[in-house]
């Protein structure tokens, strides 16, 4: 039994059995733990595939296609060649080998997670360039994934070392809903916005509690404008809860945090007025003792992790494979089902197993049939479409079963929600009584806080005066003895008197305040006492509330459990259902074949049958002969246009059907899907196609070599650090930021989606190709290309120069006749003519794409 | 509550690559055939009056309804001007607007509208977006809903213009999910948009060439692995030719000296004509922005000034559309993001409003003369016919002949076509 179907109420068990069944179709076994993971890999999308399976694709296809997977660029023109000219029965794997540990790869992988993390969103606090070094740095260091995760959710932005890290939510201006949105989408798989696609009440509000749950844990994250430092960072209050009212029972409620499908976290119940370790002003940053965003952070790695993990593994199959087994990566829900359930289970473990490093699972998939798969289907599917008729019978009758149970284990469900229902109810009058005590008892501390503040500022008053009284006091009794020998000084008279009146009143004002601050302290205690009262009062409510809210949470996990059983006989249902429309397609394809060449068969005769007619009428001996063949030449026109149509409507039928098919074996991955280049991927890539990238590591090469020599000639000898990574990480940064970074940004800025918005969602529009047209850019680096390639006389090496330049593989036959036809007719200007069959090369269809 | 738009099935999911290139699920039966590739004149004329487009006059900081659309005079709301009769029996609006209410019969009101939002920002996005501001969440307006919906995939020219005087031919960010292809391309300047002009050093002969080559790759690639992706790619090379090709629609100085006269020689009488321009080559969409009528102070004084330059170009305008026989195929649409105030302030003016305020629509399946909806005596508040944004985002479609309760499919993801919380104006639809 497949280790998502966790569930076990005995009115689900016949169900268990269905899905077991509905499993067994694909012949799936996931029990030979000992082979490698790639092989078993393979045998769950192998095994007994529901279509026909393309055949391994060709050493060219798959270094391009690796390439550009793991180190987010095409093979340059030597690399080609050298990959493709080895005998080496082993190269693939060897290849994989040294794509994963080049630098390249940590680069595409901070290019991949910025893209699906920020959404190419404008920078607003945390410059892209640090976030991306952040990123690297990260991959380059082989940092687990779920640590990454983890360091973007707790940055507070404060420490320069990791405030890059804080770009997720200082870019997102902490706003709660988007970060809700995005943290559910992003590291869940989960959109949940979309909780109003199912069927059933209870299912939606458990998801819309999801929702809730989550943003529980963000918030309380504010944003804080450092004067100072003239940054913004997160601070964090103490309190803020997130209430909602369900859209489907009107109810309401507070929901603590939890990921999706976890655990609720529960606050720690800390004494009132102790929550902070820094209060919140308008010149201080909050920073509570107890932080909820940073148990999101812990949450998500230490229990009830399930649904991040899916998320991820399904991400890093995406990554290679061009899509998810889930797939829109954002849309894990029943409705939306893994094409292959059991794959995903694999991967999912598989990732917790490595430790969330992505680098393994990368490896592993490209070392799969399934990854290495070519995009061409074999041409012949009739078997397939045989045994696609004969799965379908047995999968109809699974499909009617599980509809039954459906609806039983709905029915099933309800005692449960109604005892769910009324446990809420029941325990409501003790949170009420917790919520008024607990407010009771922070207003006291309010109070207390206040009559305080107002004993400190009299006491603040006290102190100087009584100081400033003494010297006072001996300067008045100074002056008086100063006046008692010249007692008619009318000056000093008055002086003495001044000071003697201030003594008087200085006196009194200290008397008065501390009769005040008497007063006050007298009157701020029974404020303390009530304080201390309603604090105490608490805590018997604490602990009736923590006994009612283990009956609360017994009853919840219940109804969860069944919640989650009905989702996931609804996903069974969609497994199914998926399976069945991809067969009966399948199923019906050898028909339609048949229907095709019948109507064309028909059609032919029908030709046939008019020339004969129009024979007879210019033959028609007389006008009633005439008339008669006339009359035949016109019903058989008919009957022609009439089996014109029929073919072509079969053959549209036809047509359709096989767009389907290759559309299904797509999706479960028995043909490699198309993925159009990122910006990035097109960028790097036209450089590398067009020789700028061996150029500038050549002079990256020669540059560290000559600081070597500067530094080895100095004196005395400076010793040069080589920095992790070593010279190939120099290089590769070198050629990054002189290369690709410097000549990305048209690319992005026409081949990136909208920000904040998906980014794997194809767009072909006017004005890319008048970018490439017209815009110079790729022009003037096809010409770069063309003056290397035409010192080569002969068409047919130019051509296949050309083509290991450009496509990574070496052209076929009637390719060369092209290119050979091409330079001839434009033999008076060799050099613009070479331009423009590479600026073709790189504007086509072949290029665009990785296959 | 089960939503109803398709949502993951697996027909769906298997039918999904029909949809890639572009066309709205339940919406298909709108997509026909575009003029782009057409050059004989007959032809072209037939399909321009087939081919759905918008016109959008929007009126920056909120046009006065009371000074427009929904007088009041001898009210003590309704302020100096006069209400006058216009072609539509019945239908009275300001006599600021004498050549608009020379058109009235072909158009027609909706009087009744409470969006119950007073800020500039949000009001702007529920007027086009047709939806409210939610955070974390963007929508796409309405030029990116109707280009996607209407445009065909071979429409050599962007779908989506808005004329605003400075815009310079760069793309919006106002479509959101529908993504670049449907993002607005901004004009003003009669600048045509960037790159659509072959550069001096590659010769006509060689640009010819050089396209040929690549023609010849993509089928020799095609011809095994051809998709609606590689389709849609190869396609956008032929909209970039085209476009190349029709440069001269951006140029203004090729329109009649007569006609440039009738617009008028201000921006917004160049405007309008170039907007005329660009729904005849077959454009979906336009928006003519019109600023600025947030008249916190003078009113008056500044609504007679504003709408003065703004009747007469309108107005020719929708003449055009109705005597070249465009009007019935183009929808016209004058928003903006609030009504003002019935009470005026100290300074003359007139404040924020969005209780109840008025919006003018036409052409397309409009019923011409028709009015939606009431105010009071003194236009405090609705009372027939409330409607919201949402209400006329589904009408505008409805207009159009789109499906408004649909679902567009963003890779994979549906995404309602229009607020499923909401429906058109029936009774305003033909």
């Amino acid at each position: 039994m497949p280790a998502h179907v966790s569930w076990s109420l005995p009115s689900f068990r016949s169900v268990v059995a269905f899905t077991a069944i509905v499993f067994a179709v694909s012949g799936a076994t996931v029990s030979h733990a000992q082979l490698p993971l790639h092989q078993r890999i393979d045998q769950l999308v192998n095994a007994a595939p529901l279509g026909p399976v393309a055949p391994i694709c060709s050493d060219a296809e798959f270094l391009r296609r690796a390439s550009l997977d793991l180190n987010g660029m095409t093979a340059t023109r030597s690399e080609a060649k050298t990959f493709l000219d080895d005998p080496a029965p082993d190269k693939r794997q060897k290849l994989i080998e040294k794509l994963l540990a080049s630098p390249r790869s940590a680069r595409h992988l901070a290019n991949t997670f910025d893209v699906a993390l920020m959404e190419r969103r404008a920078d607003a606090h945390v410059p892209s360039p640090e976030w991306q070094k952040y990123l690297y740095e990260s991959f380059l260091a082989a940092k687990p994934y779920d640590q990454l995760v983890r360091e973007i959710i707790v940055a507070d932005g404060v420490d320069p070392a990791t405030r890059p890290a804080a770009k997720f939510f200082l870019d997102r201006t902490a706003e709660p809903n988007l970060v809700t949105r995005d943290i559910g989408r992003l590291f869940f798989g989960r959109d949940l916005q979309c909780a109003q696609c199912h069927d059933s009440p209870l299912v939606n509000d458990f998801l819309q509690s999801d929702y809730y749950g989550v943003q529980a844990f963000v918030v309380r994250t504010v944003m804080f404008n450092d004067a100072a430092a003239k940054k913004q960072f997160l601070g964090e209050n103490a309190d803020g809860d997130v209430a909602f009212t369900s859209v489907f029972t009107k109810e309401s409620g507070v929901s603590a945090p939890r990921v999706p499908a976890g655990t609720f976290v529960e606050d720690p119940l800390l004494p009132i007025g102790e929550e902070y370790n820094v209060r919140p002003t308008d010149k201080t940053r909050p920073v509570p003792k107890y932080s909820r965003r940073a148990k999101l952070a812990e949450a998500i790695t230490t229990t009830n992790n399930a649904q991040f993990n899916r998320n991820i593994a399904n991400r890093v199959w995406a990554m290679m494979l061009g899509r998810g087994i889930v797939h829109p990566l954002d849309l894990h829900h029943s409705d939306n089902t893994p094409t292959h359930p059991e794959l995903l289970d694999l991967l999912t473990a598989e990732i917790v197993a490595a430790k969330y490093d992505v680098k393994t699972l990368l490896r592993e998939i490209a070392l799969t049939q399934t990854y290495q798969r070519s995009g061409e289907l074999p041409p012949d599917w009739n078997a397939a479409s045989q045994q696609a008729a004969t799965l379908l019978a047995t999968l109809e009758a699974k499909q009617k079963e599980i509809s039954a149970a459906i609806d039983q284990s709905k029915e099933a469900a309800k005692p449960t929600e109604s005892e769910f229902d009324a446990v809420k109810k029941a325990v409501a009058p003790v949170r009420d009584e917790l919520t008024k005590i607990t407010a009771t008892a922070v207003e006291a501390r309010k109070q207390w806080d206040a009559a305080t503040d107002v004993v400190a500022k009299t006491e603040a008053q006290i102190g100087p005066k009584t100081e400033a009284a003494k010297p006072l006091a001996e300067i008045a009794t100074k002056a008086a003895e100063a006046l008692a020998k010249i007692p008619n000084d009318a000056d000093l008279k008055k002086a003495t008197e001044f000071f003697q009146a201030r003594v008087t009143a200085l006196n009194n004002e200290v008397a008065a305040l501390t009769k005040a601050r008497n007063d006050q302290t007298a009157a701020a205690k029974p404020k303390a006492d009530a304080f201390v009262a309603a604090a105490t009062a608490i805590n018997p409510v604490r602990e009736k509330w923590a006994a009612e809210k283990a009956k609360l949470d017994a009853a919840r996990e219940k109804a969860e459990s069944t919640a989650v059983g009905i989702r996931s006989i609804n996903a069974n249902r969609n497994v199914v259902a998926r399976r069945v429309a991809g067969l009966r397609t399948l199923a019906g394809y050898n028909e339609q074949i048949a229907k095709a060449a019948a109507s064309q068969a028909v059609l032919v005769a029908k030709q046939a049958e008019l020339a004969t007619a129009q024979k007879m009428l210019t033959q028609a001996a007389d006008d009633a002969a005439k008339t008669a063949a006339q009359k035949t030449v016109t019903e058989m026109i008919a009957l022609l246009a009439t089996a014109q149509q029929q073919a072509k409507s079969d053959g549209d039928v036809l047509a359709a059907t096989r767009e389907q098919v290759t559309q299904f074996c797509t999706d479960h991955f028995y043909v490699a899907s198309l993925k159009p280049l990122t910006p990035e991927q097109l960028t790097a890539s036209a450089l590398s196609a067009t020789g700028y990238i061996d150029m500038q590591t050549q002079t990256a090469n020669a540059e560290i070599d000559k600081a070597a020599q500067t530094a080895a000639a100095a004196k005395p000898p400076v010793q040069v650090a080589v920095p992790l990574g070593g010279r190939d990480r120099q290089v590769e940064e070198h050629v990054f930021e002189k290369l690709i970074q410097a000549n990305a940004g048209p690319f992005i800025a026409m081949f990136g989606g909208g920000a904040g918005q998906p980014q794997d969602v194809f767009y072909a529009t006017a004005d890319q190709a008048l970018f490439y047209g017209n815009g110079g850019t790729i022009h003037s680096w096809a010409g770069v290309l063309a003056t290397p390639l035409s010192a080569q006389q002969d068409p047919k090496l130019l051509a296949e120069e050309m083509y290991l330049h450009v496509f990574n593989r070496r052209p076929s036959d009637d390719e060369i006749a092209v290119v050979t036809t091409h330079l001839q007719s434009r033999a008076d200007a060799r050099v613009p003519a070479i331009q423009e069959m590479v600026w073709g090369l790189l504007s086509s269809a072949e290029f665009r794409f990785n296959h | 509550m089960k939503c109803s738009y398709a949502c993951q099935s697996p027909e769906h999911l298997i039918g999904r690559r029909q949809f890639l290139g572009g066309v709205a699920v339940g919406a298909s039966s709108i997509v026909g055939g575009g003029i782009g590739t057409l050059t004989r004149p007959a032809m072209a004329e037939q399909l321009v009056k087939q081919q759905k487009r918008v016109i959008v006059f929007n009126m920056l900081g909120g046009l006065s309804q009371l000074e427009s659309w929904d007088p009041k005079p001898g009210t003590d709301t309704g302020g100096p001007f006069r209400a006058i009769a216009t072609s539509q029996t019945g239908v009275h609006i300001s006599e600021l607007l004498p050549h608009t209410a020379k058109q009235m019969h072909r158009l027609a009101l909706i009087r009744s509208i409470d969006t119950k939002e007073n800020d500039h920002g949000k009001g702007m996005h529920m007027m086009l977006t047709g939806r409210k501001e939610t955070p974390g969440m963007a929508f796409p307006q309405l030029g990116a809903v109707a280009a996607k919906s209407l445009s065909p995939d071979s429409a050599g020219l962007p779908g989506h213009i808005i004329i605003t005087p400075g815009g310079g031919g760069g793309r919006g960010s106002d479509s959101a999910y529908l993504g670049p292809k449907y993002a607005s391309i901004s004009l003003g300047n009669g600048k045509p948009p960037a790159n659509s002009e072959r550069p001096e050093a590659i010769a006509e002969a060689a640009d010819a060439s050089r396209n040929d080559f690549r023609k010849k790759a993509n089928e020799r690639f095609n011809l095994k692995r051809r998709t609606a992706m590689t389709d849609a790619f190869v396609q956008s090379y032929d909209q970039a030719q085209q476009m190349m090709a029709q440069r001269d629609v951006f140029d203004l100085t090729k329109e009649s000296d007569a006609d440039q006269a009738r617009y008028g020689k201000h921006d917004f009488g160049r405007h309008c004509l170039l907007a005329r321009r660009l729904l005849e080559r077959g454009v979906t969409f336009v928006q003519v922005t019109h600023s600025n009528y947030d008249t916190h102070n003078e009113n008056f004084n500044f609504h007679l000034e504003q709408l003065g330059e703004w009747d007469q170009p309108f107005a020719t305008l929708v003449g055009d559309l109705g005597d070249r026989g465009m009007l019935e195929s183009t929808l016209v649409v004058v928003l903006c993001e609030f009504g003002r105030t019935p009470n005026i302030n100290h300074l003359f003016g007139r404040d924020h409003w969005g209780t109840a305020w008025s919006v003018l629509v036409g052409g397309a399946k409009i019923i011409p003369g028709a009015v939606i909806g009431k105010t009071n005596a003194n236009g405090t508040q609705v009372t027939d016919r409330e409607v919201t944004a949402g209400h006329l985002f589904h009408t505008y479609l409805n207009a159009l002949g789109v499906d408004s309760s649909g679902s567009f499919d963003i890779g994979g993801r549906p995404m309602p076509i229009a607020d499923p919380a909401y429906q058109g104006i029936k009774e305003l639809i033909a």
